[in-house]
C-alpha cells in the first residue's frame, strides 16, 4: 500500500488516503474539505480507478492551465507526482517529445521528463520524484489547451519491517568491463578508474552475495577474482526480465560526478529516455544527487599500496520506470564515468512496503 | 623564527582541482568567499600553444592566472621562478613572513602525505601559510583528498619543488615531463569587492553569455584557416570536433590534450553552476535555480568526456565516434543553458 496526498489548486495536500499502486488515486477537491473526513471513494473514470471525493471529481474543467508556472506544494518526500490531464500527451515511441517539467527540492533542483502512464491513458502522466529530498514545487511545461483535471503526490511506501527481498536483482555479469575490486593483498591488475586505483574487496559484500542495502536487495558482483565486476557504461543493452516495475535501483559510483541518458526499453517496442545521475566514488565527496551510501570501504587500493586514508564510496541510487509496462531492456548511455556494480528491479506494489529508504 | 599565518580554512569543490582550492585558501586568508569569487566566471578559451601539463593548468585569457580565473573581482596573481632551490625557499618563506600564504608547484611523488608518494609523479600546487626556522618546517594545506594541514619537513618540500617530475612509469600520466622549477604563486587582493546583489549578478551572466555568443567568438581571422584558438561555444564546439578527428587519426597525444583542458573546463562550469544556484536560493529565482542546474548538467557532460579521452588512449579511433555524439549533445545542453540564462535575466 502507498499514501496518497490529494491535493487542492495549489498542489498543497488537503487530504491523505492509503491506496493499492494498482489505482489512481487523484482528485483536486473544489474547496477543501470540512471537518469530516471527506467520503473518499473509488470510481470507474475513463477507465481509471480513480478515487474522488464524491460526487463527481474530476472536473470536468481543469482546475489550471499548464503554462510552464511554478506550483508550490506542501514540503514532504514523495516517490511520483501523478496528473491527470484534461488533454491527451504526445506519446512518441522513442519519447523524443516528451515534455520537461522542473522539480524543485529544499537545497536542488532537476528536471524530469512529463510523459504518460501508458498508452490506454493518454490523460494520465507521472512524473519520478527520485530525490529522497523535501519536494517543494514543481514547474510545469507549457502545453498548449492543456490543464490539469486532478492530481495526487504519492509517498514512498512504509518501511514493512519483515517483507523484504521484493525486489528482483538484475544479472549484470555478462556485461561487465571492468575489474574495480580486488583483494587488498594482490592489488595491481584492475583499474577502477583511470589512475588503476580499486575497492578493496574485504570491505565488501562476499562476491555473488545477496546483500540488502536499505531494504533492497542487490546481487553483489563476483568480484575479487580479478574478472570484471562492474560496467563501465559504453552504451550496453542489458536485458530485463520483461516484468513490469516502477525503479531500477543501482549500486554504482562515477570518477567526478555525472548524469546521463538512460533508455528503458517495453514489451510494446516503445523506449522511454530516464536520467542516471551517480556522484564522485572519491573520498571526502558528499553525494549530489540524494543517493544513499551503500558502502565505503576502509582504504582505496594503489596498484604499489594500500591506503588507509582514501576510503572510497559505492552509492545507492535509482533510476524511474515512468512507463507501467513491461520492461524488456535499458539501454546504458556512453558514459565511461559511471561505472554500475549491480542492479534490481523494484515493483512498488510488490514490494508490500519494503523498499523504504 | 616561526610564523603560522591565521585564516587559512578548508575549502574543496568536488569538480575542481589544486588549483582552484589553492586559489581559494589565498582568497579565504584575504576575507573573500571562494565560491562568488571564483565562481562568476564562466567561459571557453583555448590556446594550444599555451598548453602546459599541470593540474593547476588554466587557459588564460589574462597575464594574470587569478585573473583569468576570477574575471570580475579585480583580483590578480603573479608566478615566480626563482633561480634555484636555495632562493625558492628563501622567497616563499619572505613572502609567508610579511603576511602572504603563497601557493607552491610541487610533484605528488615526493610528499609523504599525498596517496602518489613514491610512486606517481604529477605536477600538483598546495599552499605554504607558516614556516618553523628552528624545526626547519614549513606549515601547508592540501584540501585535495586526503586533506592535509601540517608541518613539512623543508628538505621533503625542496626535493617536491626541484623535481623533474619525469614520466617513470606507465602511470605517469598527463602532468608530467613538465619539471616543476620552484615556481611559486602569491596573490594581489582586490581593493574593493564587488556586492553580491542582483546587479553584479545581472552584469555577470550577461558578460558571460556575450563571451559565449559574440565577438568573433572563435578568434577567426577570415583567413580562411583554422584560429590559433578556441573561443566561445562555436570554439568549444571546433575543439571537442577537433579532438574526435585527432583520435579518428590515431593520434594519441589527443588523450592527453583533451583530458588536460576538460579538467579545467570542467571545475569553472561546476562551480558557475554552484554560484548561479546560490544566487537562485538568495533571491529566491526559481528560474536562475533551473538554469543553474543546466550548466551543472553541461559541467557532467565533461566529467564523462574527460574519462571518454583518457581512456581513448589503447585504441584512438574507437573513441572518435563516441566523442563526437557527446559533443553534440555537450553543445546542444550548452547552447540550452545560455537560453536558460537568458530567460533567468528576463
Amino acid at each position: 500500500m502507498l499514501t496518497a496526498h490529494v491535493v487542492d489548486e495549489a498542489l498543497s495536500v488537503v487530504a491523505e488516503t492509503r491506496i493499492s499502486d494498482r489505482d489512481y488515486a487523484m482528485c483536486l477537491t473544489a474547496e477543501a474539505p470540512g471537518s469530516d473526513t471527506p467520503a473518499w471513494r473509488y470510481e470507474n473514470l475513463a477507465g481509471l480507478r480513480v478515487l474522488t471525493q464524491a460526487p463527481g471529481r474530476p472536473a470536468a474543467d481543469p482546475a489550471f492551465r499548464c503554462r510552464g508556472q511554478l506550483v508550490g506544494i506542501t514540503a514532504g518526500r514523495y516517490d511520483w507526482i501523478y496528473l491527470w490531464l484534461s488533454e491527451p500527451l504526445g506519446d512518441d515511441a522513442d519519447g523524443a517529445g516528451d515534455a520537461e517539467v522542473w522539480l524543485h527540492y529544499q537545497d536542488a533542483a532537476d528536471p524530469e521528463w512529463l510523459r504518460t502512464v501508458d498508452r490506454e491513458n493518454p490523460c494520465v502522466a507521472r512524473i519520478p520524484v527520485t530525490r529522497p529530498d523535501q519536494l517543494t514545487a514543481i514547474r510545469l511545461p507549457a502545453l498548449a489547451g492543456a490543464g490539469v483535471l486532478a492530481a495526487t503526490l504519492v509517498s514512498p511506501p512504509r518501511s514493512g519491517g519483515a517483507a523484504a527481498f521484493d525486489g528482483r536483482p538484475v544479472d549484470l555479469t555478462p556485461y561487465a568491463n571492468c575489474v574495480g575490486i580486488e583483494p587488498s593483498a594482490r592489488p595491481g591488475s584492475g583499474a577502477f578508474n583511470i589512475w588503476y586505483n580499486t575497492f578493496p574487496a574485504e570491505d565488501l559484500p562476499a562476491a555473488g552475495s545477496l546483500v540488502r542495502v536499505g531494504s533492497v536487495p542487490f546481487r553483489f558482483p563476483l568480484a575479487g577474482a580479478a574478472e570484471p565486476d562492474n560496467i563501465r557504461c559504453r552504451g550496453q543493452r542489458i536485458a530485463l526480465d520483461g516484468s513490469r516495475a516502477d525503479w531500477l535501483h543501482v549500486l554504482a559510483a562515477a570518477e567526478r560526478r555525472s548524469e546521463d541518458v538512460l533508455r528503458v526499453h517495453y514489451a510494446d517496442g516503445s523506449s522511454r529516455p530516464q536520467w542516471l545521475r551517480v556522484s564522485d566514488f572519491w573520498p571526502e565527496t558528499a553525494a549530489r544527487f540524494g543517493e544513499q551510501l551503500a558502502f565505503r570501504t576502509a582504504s582505496m587500493l594503489y596498484p604499489n599500496h594500500v591506503d588507509r586514508r582514501m576510503p572510497p564510496a559505492i552509492w545507492r541510487q535509482r533510476v524511474p520506470l515512468t512507463a507501467r509496462d513491461r520492461a524488456v531492456a535499458v539501454t546504458l548511455p556512453d558514459n565511461p564515468a559511471i561505472h554500475l556494480f549491480a542492479a534490481t528491479l523494484v515493483d512498488e506494489a510488490a514490494a508490500g512496503g519494503a523498499v523504504a529508504p | 623564527m616561526r610564523v603560522e599565518l591565521d585564516g587559512i580554512r578548508y575549502w574543496r569543490h568536488d569538480l575542481t582541482g589544486c588549483l582552484h582550492i589553492t586559489m581559494a585558501a589565498l582568497l579565504g586568508y584575504h576575507g573573500l568567499d571562494p565560491l562568488e569569487v571564483l565562481g562568476a566566471g564562466w567561459g571557453f578559451f583555448y590556446d594550444p600553444r599555451e598548453l602546459r601539463r599541470e593540474e593547476y593548468y588554466f587557459p588564460c585569457r589574462q597575464k594574470s592566472l587569478l585573473g583569468s580565473l576570477a574575471p570580475y573581482h579585480g583580483v590578480s596573481s603573479r608566478w615566480h621562478q626563482p633561480e634555484d632551490a636555495e632562493a625558492g625557499w628563501r622567497e616563499v618563506r619572505e613572502a609567508v613572513a610579511s603576511g602572504r600564504p603563497v601557493g607552491v608547484a610541487v610533484d605528488n611523488f615526493q610528499l609523504p602525505f599525498r596517496p602518489a608518494y613514491q610512486d606517481v609523479h604529477t605536477n600538483h600546487m598546495i599552499t605554504v601559510f607558516g614556516f618553523d626556522d628552528e624545526r626547519g618546517e614549513a606549515l601547508v594545506t592540501d584540501p585535495v583528498p586526503p586533506r592535509f594541514t601540517g608541518p613539512l619537513d623543508i628538505s621533503v618540500l625542496t626535493r617536491a619543488r626541484t623535481s623533474p617530475n619525469p614520466i617513470a612509469g606507465e602511470r605517469d600520466l598527463f602532468f608530467t615531463a613538465n619539471p616543476i622549477a620552484n615556481r611559486w604563486l602569491d596573490i594581489e587582493p582586490p581593493t574593493q569587492v564587488p556586492e553580491f546583489d542582483r546587479d553584479f549578478l545581472r552584469e555577470v551572466i550577461a558578460a558571460n553569455l556575450r563571451g559565449y555568443r559574440e565577438g568573433g567568438d572563435d578568434g577567426d581571422d577570415g583567413s580562411g584557416t583554422d584560429p590559433a584558438t578556441y573561443q566561445g561555444l562555436a570554439g568549444e564546439r571546433r575543439f571537442l570536433d577537433d579532438i574526435a578527428d585527432k583520435l579518428a587519426a590515431g593520434r594519441t597525444e589527443a588523450a592527453d590534450e583533451g583530458f588536460v583542458v576538460a579538467g579545467p573546463v570542467l571545475a569553472t562550469t561546476g562551480l558557475h553552476a554552484d554560484w548561479l544556484a546560490r544566487a537562485g536560493r538568495i533571491f529566491g529565482d526559481a528560474r536562475l535555480i533551473e538554469a543553474a542546474r543546466a550548466v551543472e548538467r553541461v559541467a557532467h557532460h565533461w566529467s564523462a568526456f574527460r574519462i571518454a579521452v583518457a581512456t581513448a588512449r589503447e585504441a584512438p579511433p574507437d573513441a572518435a565516434g563516441p566523442l563526437r555524439t557527446r559533443a553534440a549533445t555537450l553543445v546542444a545542453d550548452h547552447d540550452r543553458a545560455l537560453d536558460l540564462l537568458d530567460r533567468a535575466l528576463g
